[in-house]
C-alpha cells in the first residue's frame, strides 16, 4: 500500500465528510457546505438517520376504513410488514399535511390510500376513511394518550 | 489499511444472502410493490439521478419483472461465485431502481443496503493493479465508515429536540401503536 496508503485516507474522509454534510442538521453545516453535499450525495448516496429525532412523535396515526358504523378498520389489517410500513407513511404523510392546515390530503395519497383497500372497496362500493390519532397529553406518562379522530376528504378524489 | 479478504468475501455472501431474504419476503406484497405500485412516482433529483429512479419514473411493467429476474439471477451468482464488478453493479441498479419505485414501503435498512451494494462495485475490482488496490481499499472502509456515521448521526440529531434529553423519549416511542408492543 506504501505512498497510495494517503490516497485512500483523502478519498474516504472526504466521502465521509460530504455524508455527515448532508446527514446533520442543517444548523451544524455552513451552507456552502451544504449545498456542496447535496449536490453530491443525493442522486447516488442519499440516506436520513432521523429516526425518532429530534423528537419521537408526539401522536400515533392510522388510517381506517369506515365498513360501516360498527366495523372500521385499519387499511393495513391482516397485511404483511411492507404492507404496514407502507400504511404507516401514507397515515404518516397525511397526517403532516392536515397539521399544516391543509383540509383534504394530496390526490396521489388518496389514491395510495385507495389501492390497499382496493378489494373492499370493489365488494362495497365507495368506502370513506379516517386518520386515527392516539396523541401524548403529559411526556412523562405517555401511554396516557388521547384519541383524535379526523375524517378524510376523499370521495371526489 | 490492510484489507482482510476473506472477511470481505463473507460480507459479501451475507449481502446477497440477505439481498434473497428480503426478495422472498417481499414477493407475497409484490403486485403492491412493483407490479401495479402504492407509491406514487418520486422526483427524479437530476441527470444522474436517473440511473437510480428509472423505474419510478418511467419503468413499464416489463421492465419490473425484468429488474425482479436480473436481482434474482445476480444475487445468487454474486452467492456462488466471486462477485466480479459488472454482477455488483447489475444487482445495485435494479436493487436501488425497485427500493425507489416500492419508496413508501422503504427504511433506513434499505437505503444502508443500497449504499452498501453501491461500494460493493468498487471493493469487487480487486487487487490486481494499484489503481484497483486503491479503489477497493476505499470502499472497503467506506463501508465501514458507513455504519459508524449511521449511528453517529441518529445520536447528533437527538440531542437537537427535547425529549431525549429530558429521559421522557423512549417511553413515548414504545407506547406509540406503531412501533411499541400494542403495535
Amino acid at each position: 500500500m506504501g505512498r497510495n496508503r494517503w490516497v485512500v485516507i483523502t478519498v474516504v474522509v472526504l466521502h465521509t465528510l460530504l455524508l455527515l454534510a448532508y446527514t446533520l442538521p442543517v444548523q451544524f453545516i455552513p451552507g456552502m457546505f451544504r449545498s456542496l453535499s447535496i449536490a453530491y450525495a443525493r442522486p447516488l448516496f442519499h440516506q436520513s438517520w432521523q429516526l425518532f429525532a429530534p423528537d419521537p412523535p408526539p401522536c400515533s396515526c392510522t388510517i381506517e376504513v369506515i365498513m360501516n358504523e360498527n366495523d372500521i378498520r385499519p387499511i393495513d389489517q391482516d397485511r404483511g410488514y411492507l404492507e404496514h410500513r407502507m400504511a404507516q407513511t401514507i397515515a404518516r404523510s397525511i397526517q403532516s399535511e392536515l397539521a399544516q392546515g391543509d383540509s383534504s390530503p394530496r390526490p396521489e395519497l388518496v389514491r395510495a390510500m385507495k389501492r390497499m383497500v382496493g378489494d373492499i372497496e370493489r365488494e362495497l362500493g365507495v368506502l370513506e376513511f379516517q386518520l386515527h390519532e392516539e396523541c401524548i397529553v403529559d411526556p412523562q406518562s405517555p401511554t396516557e394518550r388521547i384519541v383524535r379522530i379526523t375524517k378524510l376528504k376523499t370521495a371526489d378524489q | 489499511m490492510n484489507v482482510p479478504w476473506t472477511s470481505v468475501w463473507l460480507f459479501q455472501k451475507a449481502i446477497h444472502l440477505w439481498l434473497l431474504g428480503f426478495l422472498f419476503s417481499a414477493l407475497g406484497t409484490a403486485e403492491w410493490l412493483w407490479d401495479f405500485p402504492i407509491s406514487p412516482p418520486l422526483p427524479v433529483p437530476d441527470k444522474l439521478g436517473w440511473v437510480t429512479h428509472f423505474l419510478s419514473a418511467k419503468g413499464s411493467q416489463a421492465s419490473v419483472y425484468v429488474a425482479v429476474l436480473l436481482l434474482v439471477l445476480f444475487s445468487l451468482y454474486n452467492l456462488f461465485r466471486p462477485v466480479r464488478w459488472w454482477s455488483a453493479l447489475l444487482v445495485w441498479l435494479c436493487y436501488t431502481n425497485l427500493m425507489n419505485l416500492a419508496w413508501m414501503a422503504g427504511s433506513g435498512g434499505q437505503q444502508l443496503i443500497a449504499n452498501v451494494l453501491f461500494w460493493n462495485i468498487v471493493l469487487s475490482l480487486g487487487r490486481e493493479n494499484a489503481l484497483r488496490e486503491i479503489a477497493s481499499t476505499s470502499a472497503f472502509w467506506i463501508i465501514r465508515l458507513q455504519l459508524v456515521l449511521a449511528y453517529f448521526v441518529t445520536g447528533i440529531c437527538k440531542l437537537t429536540g427535547s425529549a431525549w434529553l429530558d429521559g421522557s423519549a423512549i417511553g413515548i416511542a414504545v407506547s406509540d401503536s406503531a412501533f411499541g408492543p400494542n403495535g
